[in-house]
């Protein structure tokens, strides 16, 4: 396996829809990294704003992948990682278009990964913040409190251990896709980086790597679940049964992430909970959940 | 007086001895060695400043008190015990848990992670934690000193130093009673993911 030493090809992939301005900044800000990815590898999922064009003009070193239709984030990042792996990268440093990176992001995150002791890390994550500098809530890390030895050993080095992860400057060793496999397309759009993580990191080590910085430039600063605008609450209330009725998550965090689930779902509702619409969205996401429905 | 005194609890002769030599090696001075009965109430009634509780038959490496001295912050201060290997032993390991994220990658880049709690193995408070908590309290049996360190961590707040080590010939026996430890997850200090964890591993044994 090759560690996150200076001989690691890396592949920085990030998915984007319709979102050109960001991404433009998103790959500026890549290309100025002190240690460079290898490749970076943008998944355009059927962008209809000039994105694709944009990109070759601008950016003529980056890969573009354009895809035929709108599969989500989640098929996003089961192409772009699918197409990186087949041209042999070592690390998939995935993100979404609004991910705005440091100059050393990637530099500190393979430092971190470098100093781990004990069984080589198969996940690294960078702290993501939000524009005023708090760790943004939609992607506050998962300390792997219920195994101590592993969070005492990560601090020994300098790193938290984790349980899962979210797509916002992760990266991903080729071995854990071999071996555990690509996110699930089916779930078009969040928690499949929940659920692949958690997937990883049932058996390998992963960790976060404090002095690895990006932000997440949303417009608001919210967990995921209180964005709920739209149908997107659909897939939270859907995709998270999915995870739930899964083998992703040990007992314990199936038992952690149950709970969270259902706090979810009574924020929402209390917030949303006279609106038939909102009713009729979340009915259709347990139901489809319970079904197993993903088409 | 002032300076640490280090408490040695439940040590035979043998055991203390070797704990005594790797005492006599630290960096940091020691003012007082208490062992026996009733030396944790002995110091809680002298005049030094922070009192150093270790397991009997713990020897702590040279700068282990050091390492503990030298934190920014944390009432309740714990090393990691390891067995001769270098293995950290299970029974030892704090309990983090804690909500506050930001805390965590903070105190990480300086390798210390905030805790919870922790056990009496090899741990440091100030003697003031004796005054304002009283001494442990036996009805939580084997898990006393989780549920005083709690308190103490609640009020002072709790900081875990990896390197800060001890190296400990073996673990004590695990506890078998039951009541303790639920008696001891029903106290506000332990949130309810980590009361389910305690009722799975009871449920496990």
């Amino acid at each position: 396996m090759v560690g996150a030493g200076p001989a690691a090809r890396i592949c920085a992939i990030v998915v984007t829809f319709n979102r050109s301005e960001l991404l433009a900044e998103c790959l500026t800000r890549l290309g100025a990294q002190t240690r460079p990815a290898d490749e970076i590898l943008v998944v355009d999922n059927a962008s209809t704003d000039g994105t694709a064009a944009m990109v070759a003009e601008r950016f003529p070193d980056v890969t573009l992948l354009r895809l035929p239709e709108n599969v989500g984030g989640a098929g996003g990042f089961h192409a772009g990682m699918r197409d990186a792996l087949a041209r042999g990268h070592d690390w998939l440093w995935v993100m979404d278009d609004d991910t705005f990176t440091v100059p050393d992001t990637l530099e500190q995150l393979l430092a971190g990964g470098a100093r781990a002791q004990g069984r080589a890390p198969m996940m690294l994550s960078s702290q993501v913040r939000w524009k005023d500098e708090t760790l943004h809530p939609m992607n506050l890390p998962s300390p792997r409190w219920r195994d101590p030895e592993f969070m005492a050993l990560g601090a020994a080095e300098g790193l938290v251990g984790l349980r899962n992860a979210t797509f916002v400057s992760v990266a991903l060793h080729r071995d854990a896709i071999e071996r555990y496999g690509l996110p699930l397309a089916h779930y078009f759009i969040w928690t499949d980086d929940v659920e692949l993580t958690s997937r990883i990191m049932r058996t390998e080590p992963g960790y976060l790597v404090p002095e690895s910085r990006v932000y997440h430039w949303t417009p608001t600063a919210h967990p995921a679940a209180a964005s709920s605008s739209g149908d997107r609450f659909y897939y939270h209330v859907r995709n998270s049964l999915l995870l739930l009725r899964g083998t992703s998550l040990a007992p314990m965090d199936r038992i952690d992430y149950a709970r969270y689930y259902v706090k979810s779902l009574l924020a929402f509702l209390r917030e949303r909970g006279r609106e038939p619409a909102a009713l009729k969205l979340l009915a259709r996401g347990l139901r489809d959940g319970v079904r197993g429905d993903v088409r | 007086m002032s300076g640490v005194v280090a408490v040695i609890t439940g040590a035979a002769a043998a055991q203390e001895q070797a704990c005594r030599a790797a005492l006599a090696a630290q960096e940091a001075p020691i003012a007082d060695i208490l062992t026996g009965p009733g030396a944790l109430a002995r110091a809680a009634a002298s005049d030094h400043d922070r009192v150093w509780v270790l397991e009997g038959g713990a020897a702590p490496r040279p700068d282990a008190l050091s390492g503990l001295l030298g934190l920014a912050d944390g009432a309740l201060r714990s090393g990691m015990v390891v067995d001769p290997a270098g293995r950290p032993l299970a029974f030892a390991l704090p309990s983090g848990d804690t909500f506050d994220v930001d805390a965590v990658i903070a105190l990480a880049a300086e390798r210390v992670l905030p805790i919870r709690r922790a056990t009496l193995a090899h741990t440091l408070v100030p003697r003031a934690a004796l005054r304002e908590h009283g001494l442990p309290d036996p009805r939580y049996g084997a898990y006393a000193g989780d549920e005083w360190t709690a308190r103490v961590a609640a009020s002072g707040g709790g900081r875990f130093l990896p390197a800060s080590t001890a190296v400990l010939p073996a673990a004590p026996p695990a506890p078998r009673a039951i009541a303790p430890a639920l008696r001891t997850a029903r106290t506000p200090t332990w949130t309810n993911g980590e009361r389910i964890a305690v009722f799975a591993t009871l449920l496990r044994r």
